[in-house]
């Protein structure tokens, strides 16, 4: 078993409470190098907050997580974006009054032509703002959105808008990418097409954790699973493995 | 008729510098500056007081500074005056610069220094304000007449207008700009990509401030004169009619709403009949660009020219009139659903 600080991502003793809720309780688990990883468990499981803990944008009741031996609990938003560590979210959040393009170059972090002084002075931007265009367009191909390219972030469908976030998280080229539900709400001929994404990315050294009920999609992209109940964890292992898992069944898949 | 002409559009140039600035601050990010009245005045008082040296021009008046150095650095220092009291604002909010906290903030900045202003002779000269204040070139066109002088004011605020006008559609068109736009759309995901929504937030208030002090210190150099009552704190209000009548978050947009409601409704007042009682002219004026702003904000919320994108392969694309779409700035709490 990898430890806590040799692991990518470690998720140790997690706890949250809202008021009297207990959203997540002692949750632990680790997130392996090499592998794409899923995330399941019934509705309420705790897997969206757990996603929000991670990124920051929670500081856990208790317990701690830790980001390739470094200890992220409680950092800001910001900090841990910086990390390389991006997400998407459950419910699609584009920029509605934004064009697709536009949306997709936020996704690059470090940019020349944000400071306050270079703003204004063209030729100290452009050449990085030219490849990141020329980015953009590949990644707009790749989720297969570019016929929309002219679109605003609004006036997307709602699955459209989950493309768009994936690409616009890949613009960032970030080392550990969390997906919450990637694929609700995206045309079964658009999975194949996540699917194919994902897959692309092992190559490029981009590790996924994923959240998701459809156990099929499970299946096809992810290699080691984790299944969540009442905000701990049941079991994990792959996905044939936590499906014949006694508690697993009792708690998600029900009995047949 | 030519002389009234050059005033008009003299008056709609440092008028456009005002709409521009509150454009950044409100049209891109999504910041309400409430006060924003409050940094035109301290443009135009830094101004003054950088200009007016001993002399006091045949007034008797009470001041600070008393410095007098050369044109145009009390316009500059006016710019940057504004801008410091509006970021130290911003330091001592906090609160990552949330819309409502700073509306509270600026708001109270406002009627705080007008209070002090107001009742402090020695700052300013009190209510009754600065008067005498040298005008660029005065000492190089003193024999020339009034339309002479007119025409070279006029050329200066447009100079001013331009260059400002020209920088705000470059930092429009720029990665700071797109920033900008990304924390006013959703300030949540900005700074999951990394960005810090304050730093965002402090430019375009400081950027903006600047705009406000540079076109109060044109505006006390053209009257020469500056107090109290030409900056109450309601002032604001004109302004950002002036933006969203024009278009919030277009640069040309805050050209046409400074015209339209900074100048046109003031002037317009001026053919009025002569039946009509002046008292009833004033209110009347607030009355009527209130109805103006209602009426916009229910009809034709993006405004006459709804804000453009950023050229994308060398076109533009324009807003939709689409209703689904929030319209800026909706911020800047974390709206999931
Ligand atoms: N901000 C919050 N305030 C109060 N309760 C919350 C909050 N966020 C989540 N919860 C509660 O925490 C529990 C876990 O929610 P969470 O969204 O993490 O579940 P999930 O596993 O992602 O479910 P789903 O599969 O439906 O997305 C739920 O009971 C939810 O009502
Ligand atoms: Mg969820």
């Amino acid at each position: 078993m990898t430890s806590v600080d040799d692991a990518l991502l470690a998720v140790d003793s997690v706890s949250q409470n809202f008021g009297g809720v207990q959203a997540v309780r002692d949750c632990s688990f680790v997130v392996r190098s090499g592998h794409v990883t899923g995330l399941i468990g019934p509705n309420g499981a705790g897997k969206s907050t757990l996603m929000e803990i991670i990124a920051g944008g929670l500081r856990p009741t208790r317990g701690r997580v830790v980001l390739r031996g470094e200890d992220i609990t409680g950092k800001l938003r910001s900090t841990v974006g910086r990390m390389g560590l991006v997400r998407t979210f459950q419910t699609a959040r584009v920029f509605p009054r934004l064009p697709l393009m536009e949306n997709l170059l936020i996704g690059r972090q470090v940019q020349r032509g944000e400071s306050l002084a270079r703003a204004w002075l063209p030729p100290l931007w452009r050449a990085q703002e030219d490849e990141l265009r020329a980015r953009a367009e590949e990644l707009l191909e790749e989720v297969g959105l570019s016929h929309r390219r002219d679109a605003l972030g609004g006036e997307l469908s709602g699955g459209q808008m989950k493309l768009l976030e994936i690409a616009r998280a890949l613009m960032a080229n970030p080392t550990l990418l969390l997906l919450d539900e990637p694929i609700a709400g995206v045309n079964p001929r658009l999975v194949d097409t996540v699917v194919a994404v994902i897959e692309r990315l092992r190559g490029r050294g981009i590790e996924v954790l994923l959240v998701e009920h459809n156990l099929s999609f499970v299946g096809r992209v992810c290699s080691d699973v984790i299944v969540m109940a009442e905000g701990t964890v049941l079991a994990q292992g792959d996905l044939d493995t936590v499906r014949a898992d006694r508690r697993v069944i009792d708690a998600y898949l029900g009995s047949a | 008729m030519l002389f009234y002409l050059i005033e008009i559009v003299t008056l709609i140039a440092i008028n456009v510098i005002f709409a521009l600035g509150l454009n950044i601050q409100f049209g891109y990010v999504g910041v309400l500056n409430v006060g924003y009245i409050a940094f035109v005045a301290i443009g135009a008082y830094i101004t003054a007081v950088t200009s007016l040296g001993n002399t006091e021009n045949g007034f008797t008046q009470l001041y600070i500074l008393h410095w007098n150095v050369p044109w145009p650095l009390p316009v500059l220092f006016g710019g940057l005056a504004a801008a410091a009291v509006g970021l130290l604002l911003a330091t001592v909010t906090l609160r990552n610069l949330r819309a409502d906290y700073l509306a509270i903030a600026t708001l109270s900045l406002a009627q705080v220094l007008y209070t002090i202003v107001a009742n402090n002779d020695s700052l300013f000269n009190g209510a009754q304000g600065l008067a005498g204040v040298p005008r660029p070139f005065d000492a190089q066109l003193a024999d020339a007449s009034q339309e002479v002088y007119g025409l070279v004011f006029l050329i200066i605020a447009v100079i001013f207008a331009a260059i400002l006008f020209l920088a705000t559609r470059q930092l429009q068109r720029s990665p700071l700009g797109r920033f900008m736009r990304a924390v006013r759309e959703d300030e949540v995901v900005a700074e999951s990509f990394g960005r810090r929504p304050l730093v965002a937030r402090l430019a375009a208030l400081g950027i903006g401030c600047f705009f406000a002090g540079i076109g109060g210190g044109l505006l006390i150099e053209y009257q020469t004169a500056f107090g109290s009552q030409a900056w109450f704190p309601l002032e604001t209000f004109i302004i950002f009619a002036a933006v969203i009548v024009g278009g919030t978050g277009n640069n040309l947009g805050a050209v046409v709403g400074a015209a339209i409601v900074l100048v046109g409704i003031n002037e317009s007042t001026r053919f009025l009949p002569a039946s009509i009682p002046s008292e009833l002219v004033g209110p009347g004026r607030g009355v009527l660009i209130g109805v103006l702003l209602i009426l916009f904000l229910r009809f034709r919320p993006q405004g006459l020219l709804p804000e453009t994108r950023v050229r994308l392969y060398g076109r533009r694309i324009e807003t939709p009139d689409n209703p689904e779409l929030p319209t800026p700035p909706q911020t800047a709490d974390a709206t999931t659903s």
